[in-house]
């Protein structure tokens, strides 16, 4: 009896390894490349913009915030100014201090306004400028 | 060893679990985007969407230069959520830290932020619990003393308390101007205006509200992309009285020394612009500072100048008369006999204060006789007396923007009965408000142009600035004879000078037109014989007036003549009120003139 240890070869031809054909593979490797690195790109950009979006949002967000407490501060500081402009305010400092309100005397007066006929106020009149005079102007003004 | 068909087998098992994975994957992808996409759509949205509330400011109002009467101060409403605050150590830490600093009940703070939970009753009796997410520690805190407290707070690192921005009315000059302004009060989180020209105005200066949605971060931050609705909110209106600050400030000082010296029920003075209708200023004691609630009376804060009513007494003698030398029925000269001061007319007797004799028109207002207005008056007749009083305004509103404002009480000429027509022109049985008074006298003071009187300058729209001024200027003469208002003048300018009943009312350098009143007052059907009025009202300088100015004391003490309780305060007042408006004293006026 003829025995043989051989393990029977079955189908040579799938074992043969298939020929990879380069010219075809590394193209469409290369375009799948290219359309993720796209998206990635669009999507990394989009990313990028929203936080840039967000964090200027952020900012002024802060900002505002900053504004409104400023403003809150001076509608605070208005209404003090206020109080204490008002004439009862003003009144009760001036007794509690003893500081009597009284007109000048008349050598405390120091600007004088004109009424006009009309009613209206004159500002002083200015003092004119001073001018230089000629030899001959000044001759005439000591002959006089 | 491991035979190629078990590696096959297990392979497809593989895959298969893949693709039922895949399956299951796919299946659940359309459960939760397409089956359920509304209702989990709608939770994200509820969770990453906020809904702010937001208000404008409450509008200000100023006087006519622009210093602020009401104003809203910036505060906060510190409150906190007591899941988030901690155990009852930290409870006690704040507790202490908030009470320290605004002065409050420690154990209450405490109590409130140990409070975390709540039994709450179904409307079927069943009681549950329910988590306590917010309390409210203390509400309307000053701004300054909030902003301590938030630093306090953060350097502390207490988390869970809260200051909400909030705003309230403020009224930075307390008592000044106090019954016209009025003031608000707050149910729950609603301004409700109560009276003065805060209700009156309470739509026009009311802010809107509106309701902003947007998309949040994690820290409740605004994002800028996706579904909002922002709502802009607009401020009230701002309103510009037409009062001036500083005279109403002289007034007011004024009105205190009457109190003080005479100690009236009431008393209220008005001062306005004779040409314009400006009401420039006004006062009334007793008043109240509204800021100080807990202290306020209601017969304080009544607004007696636009709700009252009182008889004008003498101070309506000028206006029959001014009546009667229009229709040319008698001269400045022409003579009356006043009876010595008793006379019989109608089955009544009517008196005069002295006993007078035979006196002229001039000397009748000079020295205020009843019985020579009353008998001017029947010369007249009631129908002339009826139109000439009418065309003062008398029985009219003044069209002051205060609600509610009396029309006086002026009755129809068909109802007037034989006494009406020797009383009303003295002032009896004829009911004006301090408003109508004043506005008759602007009328004699401007020349004879009937007027309507005016509180409100102008109103701004602070979001556009925008500014809208009242119209306003003097009506129609009311008088036919031009000549009339100057003689009308000259007569009550006498009032004030020496043999006048007003002769305290008079001011240093000026020529003072005005008309003394003392009325008893109107008490259950009866004039009592101990309560009396007592006014004096004109205008100053006579013939070319700066201001109409009434002063009226209502049941002065000690004394209840107008000549001598209400005429001395007209003087002090317009004396100041002069100097600060700078008019010439006539008798400078006249040096010029010569």
């Amino acid at each position: 009896m003829n025995l043989s240890a051989k393990t029977p070869r079955r189908n040579e031809a799938k074992r043969k390894p298939v020929a990879l054909h380069n010219s075809s593979v590394l193209p469409a490797t290369f375009k799948v490349f290219i359309f993720l690195l796209a998206i990635f790109v669009t999507v990394t950009a989009r990313v990028s913009y929203n936080q840039k979006a967000e964090s200027l949002n952020r900012e002024s967000l802060r900002v505002r915030e900053k504004i409104h407490r400023l403003e809150r501060e001076i509608a605070n500081l208005r209404i003090e100014k206020e109080k204490l402009s008002s004439w009862p305010h003003i009144s009760d400092k001036l007794v509690a201090l003893n500081l009597p309100l009284r007109t000048p005397d008349p050598q405390q007066v120091k600007r004088l306004i004109m009424i006009a006929k009309d009613g209206g106020i004159q500002a002083p009149a200015s003092t004119p400028a001073r001018k230089s005079i000629s030899k001959r102007e000044t001759s005439k003004l000591r002959n006089l | 060893m491991t035979r190629n068909s078990d590696i096959g087998t297990r392979s497809v098992v593989v895959m298969l679990f893949f693709f039922l994975c895949l399956i299951f994957l796919g299946v659940r992808l359309y459960q939760v985007q397409i089956n359920r996409h509304d209702e989990l759509y709608a939770k994200a949205k509820e969770k990453y969407t906020a809904i702010a509330v937001k208000s404008g400011s409450r509008g200000e109002i100023y006087d006519s230069k622009g210093n602020l009467l009401i104003g809203n101060i910036p505060c906060a409403d510190i409150v906190a959520d007591p899941q988030i605050v901690g155990d009852e150590f930290k409870c006690r830490k704040i507790a202490n830290l908030i009470a320290s600093e605004l002065h409050l009940d420690e154990a209450k703070i405490y109590e409130r932020l140990m409070m975390k939970t709540r039994i709450v009753t179904a409307k079927d009796g069943s009681q549950s619990a329910s988590t306590v997410r917010y309390v409210v520690l203390a509400d309307k805190v000053d701004f300054a003393d909030a902003e301590r407290l938030r630093e306090e707070v953060s350097k502390a690192k207490y988390k869970g308390v809260y200051f909400n921005e909030c705003t309230k009315r403020f009224y930075p000059k307390n008592e000044l101007l106090a019954n016209i302004l009025g003031f608000t009060n707050l149910d729950r989180d609603k301004v409700v205006a109560v009276f003065g020209v805060e209700k009156y105005f309470d739509k026009n200066i009311s802010p809107t509200k509106v309701k902003n949605l947007y998309v949040r971060d994690r820290l409740g931050r605004p994002l800028t992309y996706g579904d909002s609705r922002i709502n802009e909110v607009r401020d009230g209106l701002n309103i510009y009285l037409t009062i001036q600050e500083p005279i109403q400030a002289i007034l007011e000082e004024e009105l205190d020394k009457l109190v003080e010296k005479w100690k009236p029920r009431a008393a209220y003075a008005i001062l306005a612009d004779p040409y314009s209708g400006d009401i420039l200023a006004v006062a009334q004691r007793p008043t109240y500072n509204p800021n100080e609630r807990s202290v306020m009376n209601p017969e304080a804060w009544r607004n007696r100048i636009a709700e009252d009513t009182f008889d004008p007494g003498s101070t309506m003698k000028p206006f029959a008369i001014s009546g009667a030398l229009d229709y040319g029925i008698v001269t400045p000269s022409t003579k009356f006999d006043c009876e010595k001061g008793r006379w019989f007319y109608g089955g009544k007797i009517l008196r005069d204060s002295h006993p007078l004799g035979t006196l002229s028109v001039s000397e009748i207002i000079q020295k205020s006789s009843n019985i020579g207005t009353a008998k001017i008056a029947l010369l007249m007749g009631e129908k002339r007396l009826n139109d000439t009083l009418r065309s003062f305004g008398f029985g009219s509103r003044t069209g002051v923007p205060l609600s509610p404002e009396t029309s006086g009480l002026f009755r129809p000429l068909e109802k007037w009965d034989n006494l009406s027509i020797t009383r009303f022109p003295i002032g009896q049985g004829i009911a004006v408000s301090p408003l109508q008074l004043v506005r008759a006298y602007c009328v004699l003071a401007n020349g004879g142009y009937s007027l309507n009187l005016n509180l409100v300058d102008r109103v701004e729209n602070p979001d556009t600035g925008e500014v809208m001024q009242v119209k306003r200027g003097p009506g129609p003469s009311i008088f036919k004879n031009p000549e009339t208002q100057h003689k009308i003048v000259e007569m009550m300018k006498l009032v004030t000078q020496q043999g006048g009943t007003a002769e305290k009312a008079a001011i240093k350098g000026y020529y003072v037109g005005g008309k003394t009143g003392t009325s008893q007052k109107c008490l259950n059907g009866h004039y009592s014989e101990s309560q009396f009025f007592a006014t004096f009202v004109g205008f100053v300088p006579a013939d070319k007036p700066s201001f109409v100015l009434l002063v009226t004391a209502d049941e002065p003490k000690g004394n209840h003549f107008g000549g001598i309780v209400a005429a001395p305060a007209f003087s002090s007042i317009g004396y100041r009120v002069l100097r600060y408006m700078n008019v010439r004293p006539n008798a400078f006026e006249e040096m010029a003139k010569k």
